[in-house]
């Protein structure tokens, strides 16, 4: 039955079969599978999501490379044994195109094995959390950490935005906090005049003004903000709520165990504290770990620690259920991938359109120029500007050479070497191109980054700032100009250059 | 049905009525390719299995009785369109100097029909792979003209190209099987699937490679290697066929009948070509081409100046070999008009005055008891370019 289908495919789709896309394709796709089971099956309970080694996947990338590797070398073994263009089969410029299309999608299918693995591990994550509620805890944690004291730096004023502290606090101060919030005006505004760093230090140390970090879950929208926190524990504390604070504590201590942090607390001692006066004061820091040492302040000295509650790791918990329910999707890493497809699928075709010696001289030509350019750029100590400048200059040169030598059909091996040269540098011309004239339209501010090292706060034109914008979407263009560039200018020109007579 | 056809087909079955199976079964196939008509093709390969079941069982009658009622058959299917002949390539003024060389090839001017082949010979290094490079359009002339008529219209460049099938001296090595060979190749020019199956088997069949058709390069002679090149440049139906030494790895019983097939080939009535082959084996050549161009130092001479048809009778040159020396062999030879006596690997070649026949020279080493071990009479044939 197979041999069936294969002689089908041969007699009936030939580019299909030469190209061996569908056991290729059909063999990536197994491996895709092993890939994600395995990540699937890794040994991962919600006491270990909080590690990072696991998420890390170093070794599974280094795997996932060696299968591609193995994978690719033994699909070349077969797809380089047919070439209907150089035996003169009088293929078409479509049907090459179609095999620079098979070509990519069989690169990216082919090397990609290590996301299916991450896939696969947050499929795991995400169903070993079902039960968690992540709003519900992550408001639980936010307000636990309004209630125990890890460091005496959690009082700046400056330490937390948007909370019920900056409307208790004096104008002055305030005024200055929303202004560096606006990063972009901060140095110029008046109002830095009035900025009081002494302000810093003089904070009373009470649990009304705590302040440590703020968890917010990316897919459970509507955790309470930090002025909402602050207003529920201030009203605990002002109408002495103690069993309040206490199931708090409690269910936060469960968070710990329950996500593998360690912890030693005494819940109900600390109740006590929390209320043992008026104004809330903070007696007694507890630490993150085990063994913590506390910084004080005013005597420079650290001081060990009998309590300690591993609050990071729930935080690193509930961030990695977060993230492993959001699904990954990392655009740049996406776009990389796409980009080495891009560029081995040019290599490779560039390799089945112009003759064995023609493509290894210019292989090696290009060696060259990777070594001389260089060499003239620190020689005459040349800026990134003018290097590509030379680059763009060099493909332009390039491409014109190839062009007119091809069809005007002379200097049949320069002809082929300057087309294998300009299409290898076409992929990196544009982002070249565009990080060029960024670099060209950025005013420095001298005077600032003498004073405050403030320069990128400087105003910029609104061209900077979309080409700024814009980079990511100028990646995926350039990756649609250069199929185009394969349709319409590579696989044209290496028609004819097959065509030409040598001199 | 056409006339040439009808011969064709009378031609088969005097093959078979005079027992000459193996050349009667190769015509066959090609009458039956004449027809372009695939229930033909499947009723050949039929016959083709038929006769491998059969093995060592096959009578001569059975096998004659069964191609006979093919080649009804075939009668009734009748033949495809026929081509006319005309000019396949026309070559004035033709020259190529390489640089930095002394060697120059130039002066060349002949016209290629179809149906026509023009065998090329000369010594190494004369310039017969440089003008198959030259009219395969591999090397760009200095000066000169080279048309195909039957490009008219083609304005792509890489299609002109591909329409003409030029095969080097040295076969480039495939992988896989010599059958997929053949399918992928012919997949490119008959987009019915079930079409190009049929063409691959038959062409695999009239060359003679069924046995081998699932073996690999490393698992065929160097001769089915050639016959296997042949066959899969003939199912892209070429106008023009430029070969070059397509005999060096060939035995001498291969030579002959690869040489009558590309004869019987191009000689097609419905997909008939030119053709161009280089060769040392003058005399095979000789037998299956209508011209001979002799290359000497990039110069050429043509067979045409020996032509019998001249307007000077020729001189008598015979290519001899036999068991006494030249001493015995001149004084044998004594009393007849012998203007030189020249030796050269093992044969001597003697020329005589116009007017001189071979059967006198013959009579008179009979006489003179000289034994001739072999004897040919080259007046007229391009051997003698060789000794000039």
């Amino acid at each position: 039955m197979f041999e069936k289908f294969n002689q089908k495919l041969l007699l009936k789709y030939p580019l299909i079969w030469n190209t061996r896309v569908i056991p290729v394709l059909g063999a990536a796709l197994i491996i895709h599978l092993l890939f994600y089971v395995a990540g699937y099956l890794s040994y991962l309970p919600l006491t270990h999501i909080a590690d990072s080694a696991p998420f890390r996947m170093q070794s599974v990338t280094a795997f996932s490379v060696l299968v591609s590797i193995v994978m690719a070398i033994l699909w070349l073994v077969f797809y380089l044994r047919n070439n209907p263009l150089k035996a003169h089969y009088g293929v078409s410029s479509n049907y090459l195109y179609a095999e620079f299309l098979i070509l990519f999608f069989i690169l990216f299918c082919g090397q990609s094995f290590f996301l299916t693995y991450q896939q696969g591990l947050y499929t795991k994550v995400r169903k070993a959390g079902t039960e968690t509620d992540l709003l519900h805890e992550a408001n639980r944690l936010n307000l636990f950490r309004h209630f125990v004291a890890f460091e005496d730096t959690g009082f700046p004023i400056d330490d937390c935005c948007d909370s019920v502290r900056r409307r208790l606090l004096p104008d002055s101060i305030r005024v200055p906090m929303e202004i560096e919030a606006r990063s972009t005006d901060s140095v110029s505004h008046p109002a830095f005049d009035r900025y009081d760093p002494s302000k810093y230090e003089l904070y009373p140390q009470s649990y009304r003004y705590y302040c440590g970090a703020y968890t917010s879950p990316e897919t459970e929208p509507g955790t309470l903000n930090q002025f909402q926190v602050d207003s529920v524990a201030i009203a605990w504390m002002d109408r002495g709520e103690e069993d309040s604070v206490r199931n708090l504590l409690n269910e936060v201590v469960d968070l710990c165990r329950k996500y593998g942090g360690a912890v030693k607390f005494n819940t109900d001692q600390h109740v006590r504290e929390i209320f043992h006066d008026s104004n809330n004061t903070v007696l007694s820091y507890i630490g993150t770990s085990e063994n913590w040492l506390r910084y004080e302040r005013s005597s420079n000295i650290l001081i060990p620690l009998d309590e300690y509650a591993n609050i990071g790791r729930v935080d690193d918990a509930l961030g990695r259920l977060d993230e492993c329910r959001s699904g990954f999707w990392d655009t740049e890493i996406y776009l990389a991938l796409l980009y080495f497809a891009a560029c081995a699928a040019l290599l490779l075709f560039s390799f089945r359109m112009i003759n064995l010696k023609v493509w290894f001289i210019s292989l090696i030509g290009a060696g060259l120029w990777a070594v001389v350019i260089p060499v003239i750029a620190v020689s005459s100590s040349l800026e990134w500007e003018g290097v590509s400048g030379i680059l763009l200059v060099m493909f332009i040169i390039f491409m014109g050479v190839s062009a007119s030598a091809i069809r005007g059909n002379s200097g049949k091996r320069m002809g082929g070497v300057t087309l294998l040269w300009s299409t290898w540098m076409f992929p990196g011309m544009i982002p070249m191109a565009w990080t060029t004239l960024t670099s060209l339209l950025y005013v420095p501010c001298y005077q600032q980054e003498i004073d405050y090292d403030y320069s990128d706060f400087c105003e910029q034109s609104d061209l900077y700032y979309w080409l700024k914008a814009h980079d990511v979407d100028m990646m995926f263009l350039n990756l649609i100009l250069l199929a185009l560039f394969v349709r319409f200018v590579l696989i044209p020109l290496s028609r004819k250059w097959q065509a030409n007579a040598e001199e | 049905m056409s006339k040439a056809f009808d011969e064709q087909l009378r031609e088969v079955r005097g093959y078979y009525e005079h027992a000459d199976h193996g050349l009667g079964f190769r015509r066959l196939l090609d009458t039956a390719i004449e027809t372009r008509n695939t229930d033909i093709f499947l009723k050949c390969l039929n016959y083709c299995d038929w006769m491998d079941s059969r093995g060592d069982a096959l009578s001569a009658d059975e096998n004659r009785e069964r191609a006979f009622l093919l080649l009804d058959e075939i009668g009734n299917a009748g033949v495809g369109k026929i081509v006319e002949k005309a000019p396949v390539a026309e070559i004035s003024g033709l020259s190529k100097a390489y640089t930095g060389g002394n060697f120059k090839i130039e002066g060349l001017d002949f016209t290629l029909d179809y149906r026509q082949i023009i065998g090329l010979v000369g010594e190494n290094g004369n310039g017969k792979t440089t003008l198959l490079r030259l009219l395969a359009m591999d090397l760009k002339p200095d000066s000169g003209e080279i048309l195909y008529p039957f490009m008219a219209g083609e304005k792509d460049a890489y299609k002109r190209r591909a329409r003409l099938i030029y095969i080097e001296q040295r076969i480039p090595r495939w992988f896989g099987s010599l059958m997929d060979n053949m399918r992928f190749a012919v997949a490119y020019y008959h987009p019915r699937k079930e079409e190009s199956a049929l063409w691959a088997d038959m062409m695999i069949a009239r060359l003679g490679l069924r046995p081998f058709r699932h073996l690999s390069w490393s698992r065929i002679s160097s001769g089915y290697r050639t016959r296997f090149e042949l066959a899969k440049t003939l199912l892209r139906q070429p106008s023009i066929l430029l070969l070059d030494e397509p005999l060096a790895n060939l035995d001498i019983l291969s030579q002959q009948t690869i040489l009558q097939d590309l004869k019987f080939m191009a000689n097609s009535l419905t997909a008939p070509f030119g053709m161009v082959l280089s060769s040392q084996h003058i005399y095979e050549v000789e037998k299956v081409s209508d011209r001979i161009i002799f290359l000497k130092n990039g110069r050429p001479q043509y067979q045409d100046q020996l032509d019998r048809n001249g307007s000077e009778e020729a001189a008598l040159s015979l290519e001899l070999e036999c068991n006494c020396d030249r001493q015995t062999l001149a004084s044998a030879l004594s009393g007849l008009p012998l203007r030189s006596i020249a030796f050269n690997g093992g044969v001597y070649i003697l020329e005589f005055d116009p007017g001189t026949s071979g059967p006198v020279v013959l009579n008179a080493l009979h006489e003179n008891r000289v034994e001739v071990m072999y004897y040919r009479n080259i007046t007229y044939s391009s051997r003698r370019f060789f000794v000039q």
